[in-house]
């Protein structure tokens, strides 16, 4: 599908989770909004609303320093479930104009409609009629770029926010993008762009005119490409696949308080591995390369991955490798985010059996729990390692909050009962 | 430090050594190798702190003694391609010289007083092996050590000697490879050894001896001597998951069924290599299937006994149980697609017994 003359269609749903949230509740109309992950000193605004986003508030922020930039903001716990459902009905209003939908992220996804521009008119006019579908139906907003790749596409919307529309022509290309500093470029993060900056690189075009090969000596095969998106070339094709292909299954999270103590982080690690383990049996997977991300209270990250013999969804097996990965790896700084992901995945069907440990056995106790899991919840059943004497309280002593409401009634139950006594 | 010594003899050792050396390492030190002269010696060592090698070359003419440390794989790199017999080695204000004629290189030593020590030769059980015994049954077993670090007594050979006979076992969990060979040896010893030390083993000597205690084991040559660190126990249980009775035998000819096998895993997935034998008294054959690429049967002559049975390997681990068997017919027996293979040679070694486990991939 990679030819010269190709129209692919962003489409980018701005500050997606407020937009939905103050659909859902009028009452927030108009307001200064956070959408933020949990809660926690440590919480993160996921998505601001335009009205906060005009006071400076940026999406990753901490929400201390949203809140102090905008102290009047209602902050909203954020709802997957629901932002999932709205993806996917944003989705399906894509499919009706095009087969070859590929989403990018929750609230983007790229269209090509090279060949569909019969059906519905030009460019401009397929992108008028898509935002015009999504305001009637679901009242929501987005930018839409279009442009010959994806990568124009994806930059062109990021210029007029919100409810934009702008169209890059391939004749203007790459020259409308050189003016732009680095950064703006798809592909370059606040690292690289140090980096960069470093080789006296600051605008797109200063990029676009460094030597290929250098950029390749110091950066590999990914300098090769940060080279090309310069010159505003991109051939990658709208993959519709990637939709319905899982690659990797994975959960992160921002600890409440920066955390040293090994017996707490490997708490945490078995935690997102039942997790993940959980999301994989439901979908009837399991993979070989385990990850392992942390990110340090001084923002250093690291991630790290292995491979092992032979699949895996068993929480046990993937909170092992995940924690060996950790011990290995881990200089003693305190701990502020934790993630375990597992990729390289496969159906679950045919499975290598072990000399050592009863696999369709082992099978059948993970599909018993499973089923428990999915009539009473997923905290019904834990790992041992979970649920020790007075783990959880031990966890609020040292960590703060965390606690499920039936914690919360224990906790209670424990105050009333240390009241009567006196 | 001096002395003089004969280029192949010191590429042959020190390349020896190199292996032990890490790739990546917190400790720099330990991509390095110790030379080190002793009376008419030149000694070099090298570790990864789990595993120590120590060869000795014996120096004619004039030695002059010293210690330095030197990045084992740059060196190997700066002699093998030398084009002269003997080379000279010397030290002078801290710089290493290894000159032959008309090639000089210097080297930058770092301080050797920082290697590890050679921990002494473990002295609770001593036993000596005929040439080659050790490594035939290495060959034999070796490939089918655990990788994984999560089960880390799986990581090495298990090997046990009685009075009368050698053990050696590996396994990764999946499949299982066991030999055992009668003898009479002078002693008794049982350990998990880190397959890295018998890659370690000079070629061509007369004999070995093997010491060991509580916690390390040692493999003495000539001019060799190698001391490991002991994987912590316990071994698994291997005796127990052998199964004692089967329901259906085949009887094969190792290069037919290998070739019908390599020819199948073409088509076997990348990720599990999936192949499934369908193995009944009038045909056997292999069928393997990738979606996005075909799928291929192969038929293969074999006698087979028993009912007819659709069961599922791992073709790489299959084709690697036959090359290691190395006997021109081999026997398969099942009990069904859920159990455990058996896979022997048809007709035993005399005084040898090899057999190999392999856990079928459970078919839809």
């Amino acid at each position: 599908m990679a030819s010269s003359n190709r129209i692919i269609l962003l489409i980018d749903m701005n500050a997606f989770f407020a937009q939905v949230e103050q659909r859902h509740n009028p009452a927030l109309q108009g307001k200064p909004i956070f959408v933020v992950g949990g809660p926690g000193r440590h919480a993160v605004v996921t998505t601001a609303s335009y009205e906060a986003k005009k006071l400076g508030v940026k999406s990753a922020m901490s929400l201390l320093q949203a809140q102090q930039l905008c102290p009047q903001a209602l902050v909203i716990i954020g709802n997957p479930d629901k932002y999932i459902d709205y993806c996917y009905r944003l989705l399906n209003i894509y499919k009706e104009f095009t087969d070859l939908v590929e989403p990018y992220s929750i609230d983007e996804a790229f269209l090509d409609i090279t060949n569909v521009q019969e059906l519905f008119g030009a460019p401009k006019e397929i992108g008028q009629k898509i935002k015009q579908r999504i305001r009637e139906e679901l009242d929501l907003t987005c930018s839409i770029g279009i442009g010959p790749n994806k990568l124009i596409a994806k930059m062109a919307a990021e210029w007029q926010k919100p409810d934009g529309l702008t169209i890059v022509e391939a004749k203007d290309v790459p020259q409308v993008i050189w003016s732009l500093a680095v950064e703006e470029m798809v592909g370059v993060g606040s690292r690289m762009k140090i980096h960069l900056n470093n080789l006296g690189i600051k605008t797109i075009e200063d990029l676009a005119k460094y030597p290929s090969y250098l950029l390749k000596a110091k950066f590999g095969k990914y300098g090769e490409i940060l080279h090309q998106f310069a010159w505003g070339i991109d051939e990658s094709a709208v993959d519709p696949g990637s939709f319905d292909e899982i690659k990797s299954v994975g959960h992160s999270y921002t600890l409440p308080k920066d955390v040293v103590d090994l017996e707490l982080i490997k708490w945490y690690i078995y935690w997102l591995s039942s997790k993940v383990a959980r999301r994989l049996e439901k979908e009837g997977l399991a993979g070989r390369t385990i990850r392992l991300s942390v990110r340090s209270a001084d923002f250093n990250d690291f991630g790290v991955q292995t491979s092992i013999t032979d699949k895996t969804n068993y929480p046990q097996k993937i909170a092992n490798v995940a924690y060996e990965l950790f011990l290995k790896n881990y200089v003693g700084k305190n701990v502020r985010l934790l993630g375990v992901s597992v990729s390289n995945l496969s159906s679950q069907d045919q499975f290598q059996l072990d000399l050592f440990c009863d696999k369709p056995k082992m099978a059948s106790v993970l599909n018993s729990i499973a089923q428990v899991k999915n009539k009473y919840g997923d905290d019904i059943i834990e790992l041992a390692i979970m649920i020790l004497k007075n783990k959880k309280r031990w966890i609020r002593q040292k960590v703060g909050c965390f606690l499920t409401n039936r914690e919360k009634g224990h906790a209670f139950a424990e105050k009333v009962g240390a009241r009567g006594k006196i | 430090m001096y002395c003089v010594i004969g280029k192949e003899d010191f590429v042959g050792n020190l390349s020896g050594v190199v292996n032990i050396l890490m790739a990546k390492t917190t400790y720099p030190v330990l991509q390095n190798v110790l030379l080190e002269t002793v009376d008419k010696n030149l000694i070099i060592k090298a570790t990864d702190l789990d595993s120590y090698v120590e060869k000795r070359i014996e120096i004619q003419g004039k030695i002059k003694l010293g210690k330095v440390i030197l990045p084992g794989k740059k060196l190997l790199d700066a002699v093998r391609e030398l084009p002269t017999d003997k080379l000279t080695l010397s030290v002078k204000d801290n710089k290493v010289y290894i000159e032959s004629e008309g090639s000089s290189s210097i080297f930058t030593s770092l301080d050797p007083s920082e290697y590890p020590e050679v921990p002494p030769v473990p002295k609770d059980t001593k036993i000596e092996f005929p040439q080659g015994m050790l490594e035939e049954c290495f060959q034999a077993t070796g490939f089918a050590v655990s990788r994984e670090e999560s089960r880390p007594a799986m990581c090495g050979v298990y090997l046990k000697i009685t009075k009368s006979e050698i053990r050696m076992v590996a396994t990764d969990g999946y499949r299982l490879a066991f030999v055992k060979k009668s003898g009479k040896f002078d002693g008794g010893l049982e350990a998990i050894v880190a397959p890295k030390v018998f890659n370690l083993f000079p070629e061509q000597e007369n004999k070995i001896t093997i010491c060991a205690d509580a916690s390390r084991i040692g493999f003495i040559f000539a001019n060799t001597t190698i001391i490991s660190r002991l994987i912590e126990g316990p071994y698994p249980d291997y005796e127990r998951i052998i199964p004692n009775k089967s329901t259906c035998q085949m009887t094969v000819k190792n290069d037919m069924f290998s070739g019908a096998l390599r020819r199948a895993a073409v088509f076997a997935h990348p990720v599990g290599r999936l192949v499934a034998l369908n193995l009944s008294s009038k045909l056997c054959s292999v069928f393997a299937e990738t979606a996005d690429l075909g799928q291929s049967t192969q038929e293969f002559e074999a006698k087979y006994k028993g009912d007819d049975l659709k069961i599922g390997f791992n073709v790489s681990y299959l084709i690697e149980i036959l090359h290691a068997i190395s006997s021109e017919e081999a026997m398969m027996e099942f009990v069904n697609p859920l159990a455990a293979g058996v896979i022997k040679p048809a007709l035993k070694d005399e005084g040898t017994d090899r057999l190999y486990l392999l856990m079928p991939i459970r078919l839809e």
